[in-house]
């Protein structure tokens, strides 16, 4: 059984100028250990989606339908206290985006990363000290930084504290958005490193968001690709990247310059609609180029064409 | 600087644009007043610690490095929004700039450069229908409060270009049509959040062009724009710099976006020039340390990379450039720093034609 | 020229956006439909009255003296079940005179007496217990000619005296003055001289106060033994009598009057004013100046004017105040004060404010820090202590006092919109701005300030209030500009050393003004906070 489901979940957001249908009707799943890499450029709505697995969505947002279903419950119908006491952090946790700016200034690190401990174990400060200097060395720092406060450190140093907060009770599932955005190739490098070592030894399953498919790459099992608030594509990595099916998928992967490569980089011309007013049928079909006349009247169906392997698109529909 | 060095600033061909000389950019940390009445020394943050190079007409030349490495700076150096701390700036104006600045009695040598670094006056205001610049963040370079239309009319008014409104409205309609924001009356009254991040950048990119200037810099143009698009606004600014017989010099802390799009790169290491050449001699062959540690770490999307560590051959974090380590200053997170590295800094040497490093480890030659 | 392009429409735009915002604030829209009211009333009261007039009018007490005062409003005393006496005035018809003309004895003398007489009929119609009877008197009196005529030995003896009886409609009579002279009845009518505005034209106007019965002098008042012999088994004094005098010649006379339980009686008052003139004269000597004398005295109704004044028990939506004033004009006339000097106040105190923080926060350097420190010392002024010494020893008039709060309430906004400042010239399009050429100018008003406004619309807002408050404290204190009529104004007149309304539970007095500057601070309060939620930095969720 899959450690967590997602079926057909909807977030919207209520806003003064409209309805923003930031995710609408997704569907995935994720086994124990898998990590799941959620691609898509700005406004896809994989944020939102990340958010929504953890019931965090800020209002005027809202799940308006669906259902998550983590480690065997269903977690779109418990309440904030359940919530809390059994899934937040303990069984789900999350690296935020921009995090490392997110700790608090004036509690020390070996403080911070004590608190979930603290909350949710019932240990003392005293006890769970050595809890905590276990996830520093695990995410490669020196336990005496417990003592040391978050502007006396670097941004590299910040996200690992932070990482160090997400794996501290041992989640199953830990929700990574866009962690190294901030950061430069170097650093980013390192952490990637530091998260192929805690997939490892943790074995834990991840969900990674971010845009940048190359970065998907170094850790992601499966790839998930959304548009305007759908998932357009899903499967394993090797597949996704040798073979896209979806135009929108193989547009990404020609617009990404490489360093070595010698093929002129493409690009998707058009703009990602609004999230209000998306156009019928087909999200993608104003700007694909092989549009056909049903992509604009109907939404194609999520199919599976080999196992595992998802795709919403008319032109993978035989008939 | 070592005597050893190449002078960069010797190899000026009638073609360059553009040279800067051992250019510096200290900034004081500020102190409190314990400090003062102790008679603490002054810190300085070493942004930009000498850094020369020359550049061609026509040319897309790359300052590349993390952050701190001072490329920034430096581009705000070439435009004037800061002013340098030693060192000079040496450019080839327009002829109407000329004009203006003979006019005003600045020194212009004789191969026609005027030293940019620190003029004022007429010229200054001159020099910028002369060198402009494109800024990250796409949305934060619009107010919020102004149309598109007031955004790109703004120049003309400044320099008075148009002398009558419909000359103007000629003006921004050609500019938009030049970024291929079309049709253009349909964006002349929008304001910055009603367009995509592309979109805005093409107005930025519009409102940077239209005082026709001959040197652009772009600071981290796309870093900000989803990668779709990516190649789409570079694309545009490849047609431009041929339409408008542009310069550009491109800072980007992305190794394959310089790649892409770059003639020349020069990587920066805490505010250093340690690697300069043309851009496939660099990458493909790169001979600093810190140069190597960059391009390896770098991802491809290869599905195959998440069952190895990738090896990054760099120690440590950045040090702070408030206290830049002696000798080479990459010395600290070099896997090969030797004796000489920690107590002299290597000089700037050509290794292959066209490509510069300042690196102990190649002094063999 | 294509139309989204001009200021305006960027203008529109962005307050149809911020309107949006608005209406999503809750009190917002209550805030702004009592800011319609106020602005109509003041508008109103600007343009449909003529307001120099009624201003004047207002400060001008002497014309308020036929209003009854300290009265509640009318739908008080409905409320309460007290029976309502109406205010109504009664003037006289002029009664056939009563000529005698005899001989004396032996004589070409002849005595004649001619009875001239004006009645005024009163009614009461309703059972409430009027305030107060007001009688006013406008005579010719003869007796300086006759003087004259008398030194010329044209005439023997002039003798004119006045009576003024009150007939009930019980029929029972009541003396109020007898037989009384000139002299005596001169404290009955006296003449006053004022100056009126009528549509900024200075207009010199006589006018004749009238007199309260309660100020007739006792030992005229033959009515106070009439009813004292009415009374006479009830062992009263005649003092008692005479404090409750107008009472009881408005009541039925039962011996609960006497305890002060007052039934009104209505029907039909006549007030009967007799003149008497007795002249001597020698009829041998007809000289044309003693004809023409004679038939002055004859003919000529020496009452010029007489008016009976019944002052009701209520008057108006709130009441009157000692002086007779209607109270809800008094509030009216203050609306457009309160927001004249609220709005001008927050207006320009803001206004300066938000450009002085701007430049000074774009500027920076030892230019932002002097700036800064000017801020700080001014800041730090006590501003009440401050006014009540400058308005103690010049005493300012409304505009002074206006100028004098901007002066010192122009700090506020400073410190806030500066921090503002340092954060906006950091972005981006600041920077960008300046790499196209802007000037400092430019940038701080064409980039800087616009995004600071809102915010600094919304501080004004919050101002109006203690401009309002402080004006209104200093009148109260007696520091305000007497000619302008504020409600702190009439607070201040609630209270002096010969009256307090609070004590005297006068309350539809001193609570609608209280109220009126209430309920004007919470509008712009608001208001105000409305416009916060969504502009102030801190609060928006960006």
């Amino acid at each position: 059984m899959p450690l967590l489901e997602v079926k057909n979940l909807k977030t919207y957001f209520f806003t003064v100028r409209g309805i923003v249908r930031a995710v609408d009707n997704v569907s995935l799943s994720i086994g124990e250990g898998e990590v799941l890499g959620l691609a898509g450029e700005s406004g896809c709505g994989k944020s939102t989606l990340g958010y929504s697995i953890m019931r965090l969505v800020p209002p005027p947002g809202r799940i308006v339908d669906g259902k998550i279903i983590f480690d065997g419950n269903d977690i779109t119908r418990m309440s904030e206290h359940e919530l809390r006491s059994k899934v937040r952090w303990k069984g789900i946790s999350m690296v935020f985006q921009g995090a490392m700016n997110a700790l608090n200034p004036v509690y020390t690190v070996g403080h911070q990363v004590a608190e979930p401990l603290i909350v949710h174990k019932g240990l003392t400060k005293h006890e769970a000290l050595e809890h905590v200097k276990e996830a520093l060395k695990m995410v490669g720092l020196s336990p005496e930084i417990v003592r040391r406060y978050p502007h006396e450190l670097s941004g590299g140093m910040k996200q690992r504290v932070v990482i160090a907060m997400a794996i501290i009770l041992r989640p199953k599932l830990i929700i990574a958005d866009e962690p190294t955005t901030a950061l430069d190739v170097v650093i980013q490098a390192q952490i990637m490193n530091l998260f192929k070592k805690l997939k490892r030894e943790l074995k834990s399953s991840m969900i990674f968001i971010t845009h940048d498919l190359s970065l998907l790459s170094e850790l992601s099992d499966k790839i998930a690709i959304m548009y305007a608030g759908k998932i357009v594509e899903i499967g394993p990595s090797e597949n996704v990247y040798t073979d896209p099916k979806h135009p929108y998928t193989q547009g990404l992967l020609r617009s990404i310059p490489r360093l070595h490569g010698k093929e002129k980089i493409t690009w998707i011309p058009g703009v990602p609609p609004d999230l209000r007013r998306p156009p019928p049928g087909c999200r993608f079909h104003p700007r694909c180029p092989y549009a056909m006349d049903i992509c604009k009247k109907e939404e194609p169906p999520f199919i599976e064409i080999d196992p595992g392997r998802f795709v919403a698109c008319w032109l993978c529909v035989k008939r | 600087m070592n005597e050893e060095s190449v002078d960069l600033t010797e190899k000026v061909s009638p073609n360059t644009v553009l040279v800067l000389k051992n250019v510096k950019k200290y900034f004081p940390v500020k102190r409190g007043i314990l400090d003062v009445l102790l008679r603490k020394p002054v810190l300085y943050v070493k942004a930009v610690d000498g850094v020369s190079f020359c550049v061609e007409t026509g040319e897309v030349f790359c300052l590349v490095g993390e952050s701190g490495c001072g490329k920034t700076t430096t581009g705000r150096l070439i435009t004037r929004l800061i002013k340098l701390t030693s060192g000079r700036i040496l450019y080839k104006p327009k002829e109407e700039t000329l004009e203006i600045a003979k006019a005003q009695g600045l020194n212009i040598d004789d191969r026609g450069f005027l030293d940019i670094s620190f003029v004022k006056g007429p010229t200054d205001k001159a020099l910028r229908r002369d060198i402009q610049m494109i800024f990250q963040d796409p949305y934060g370079s619009l107010d919020p409060r102004q149309t598109v239309y007031s955004a790109l009319e703004e120049p003309l008014l400044i320099h008075k270009i148009g002398s009558s409104r419909n000359e103007r409205y000629e003006l921004v309609v050609k500019a938009l049509e030049e970024v291929k924001l079309v049709p253009p009356e349909e964006f002349l009254g929008r304001f910055p959040h009603m367009l995509s991040g592309g979109q805005r950048q093409r107005v930025n990119i519009a409102r940077a062009l239209i005082l026709r200037p001959k040197l652009i810099v772009a600071d981290e143009p796309v870093s900000m724009l989803d990668v779709s698009i990516r190649a789409e606004i570079l694309q545009l600014m490849l047609d431009l710099k041929e339409s408008r017989r542009l310069t550009y010099i491109f800072i980007t802390h992305d190794l394959a976006v310089a790649s892409y799009i770059c003639n020349k790169i020069a990587v920066m290491y805490l505010g250093k020039i340690v690697e300069l050449g043309e851009t496939r001699k660099v990458i493909d062959n790169p001979y600093h340390p810190y140069t190597k540690a960059l391009i390896a770490a770098v991802p491809e999307p290869d599905p195959s990379n998440r069952f190895r560590i990738r090896e990054v051959p760099i120690i440590g974090e950045v040090p702070s450039a408030v206290a830049i380590p002696s000798g080479c200053r990459f010395h600290t997170r070099c896997l090969y720093a030797m004796d000489i590295c920690k107590r002299k800094e290597p000089p700037f040497i050509e290794v292959e034609p066209d490509h510069y490093v300042a690196c102990w480890l190649h002094m063999k030659k | 020229m294509p139309k989204p392009l001009s200021r305006l429409s960027e203008f529109l735009y962005r307050l149809s956006d911020a309107w949006l915002e608005f209406k999503r604030v809750k009190f917002g829209i209550a805030a702004l439909i009592l800011l319609v009211i106020l602005i109509s009333a003041s508008l109103y009261v600007l343009v449909a009255w003529d307001y120099p007039k009624e201003v004047d009018r207002w400060l001008r007490i002497q014309l308020w003296v036929e209003n009854p005062k300290t009265v509640p409003p009318c739908w008080f005393l409905s409320m309460t079940g007290t029976p309502i006496a109406e205010t109504a005035a009664y003037s006289f018809t002029p009664g056939r005179p009563e000529i005698s003309n005899e001989s004396i004895e032996g004589t070409t003398f002849y005595e004649a007496s001619i009875i001239h007489k004006a009645v005024v009929p009163a009614e009461i119609k309703s059972p409430g217990m009027p305030s107060d009877v007001r009688i006013k008197l406008i005579m010719n009196t003869l007796s300086e000619e006759a003087k004259k005529l008398e030194e010329e030995g044209l005439i023997f003896g002039f003798t004119e005296k006045y009576s003024l009886v009150i007939i009930r409609p019980d029929n029972l009579n009541f003396t109020l003055v007898h037989d009384a002279s000139l002299s005596t009845l001169g404290n009955l009518t006296y003449p006053d001289t004022i100056v009126y505005y009528e549509r900024f034209e200075q207009k010199i106007v006589k006018i004749q106060k009238s007199v309260s019965l309660k100020n007739i002098p006792k030992e005229h008042l033959k009515a106070v033994e009439e009813l004292a012999q009415i009374y006479k088994d009830y062992n009263v004094t005649t003092d008692v009598i005479a404090s409750a005098l107008t009472e009881l010649i408005l009541s039925e006379l039962t011996p609960e009057a006497l305890k002060g339980e007052y039934k009104v009686l209505q029907g039909k008052y006549l007030f009967i004013l007799t003149v008497n003139r007795t002249l001597i004269y020698d009829a041998a000597n007809p000289v044309p100046e003693l004809r023409s004398f004679i038939s002055k005295v004859k003919d000529e109704n020496p009452v010029r004017e007489f008016k009976i004044y019944l002052l009701g028990n209520c008057f108006g939506f709130l009441g009157t105040d000692i002086f007779g004033r209607d109270v809800f004009k008094g509030v009216l006339l203050g609306v457009p004060w309160a927001l004249i000097i609220g709005l001008s106040v927050a207006f320009l105190a803001i206004m300066i404010g938000a450009i002085y923080a701007v430049v000074a926060g774009y500027v920076g350097g030892y230019v932002e820090e002097v700036m800064l420190r000017v801020v700080d010392v001014i800041n730090n002024l006590p501003a009440l202590p401050l006014f009540i010494a400058i308005q103690a020893f010049i005493g300012l008039n409304i505009w002074g006092i206006i100028g004098l709060m901007v002066a010192l309430y122009w700090t506020g906004p400073v410190l806030t919109i500066r921090a503002m400042v340092l954060q906006i010239k950091e972005s981006t399009y600041i920077e960008a701005a300046k790499s196209i050429g802007a000037g400092p100018l430019r940038i701080i008003f064409r980039h800087i300030l616009p995004q600071v406004l809102p915010y600094a619309f919304a501080i004004m807002a919050l101002s109006v209030p203690s401009a309002i408050l402080t004006e209104a404290g200093l009148s109260f204190l007696g520091l305000g500009d007497p000619k302008t009529p504020t409600w702190g104004k009439m607070l201040q007149e609630t209270r002096t050393p010969n009256w307090d309304a609070a004590a005297s539970g006068w309350w539809w007095w001193f609570i609608p003004p209280g109220l009126a500057i209430a309920l004007v601070g919470t509008t712009f309060i608001l208001l105000g906070r409305a416009l916060e939620t969504i502009y102030n930095p801190r609060l928006r969720k960006a």
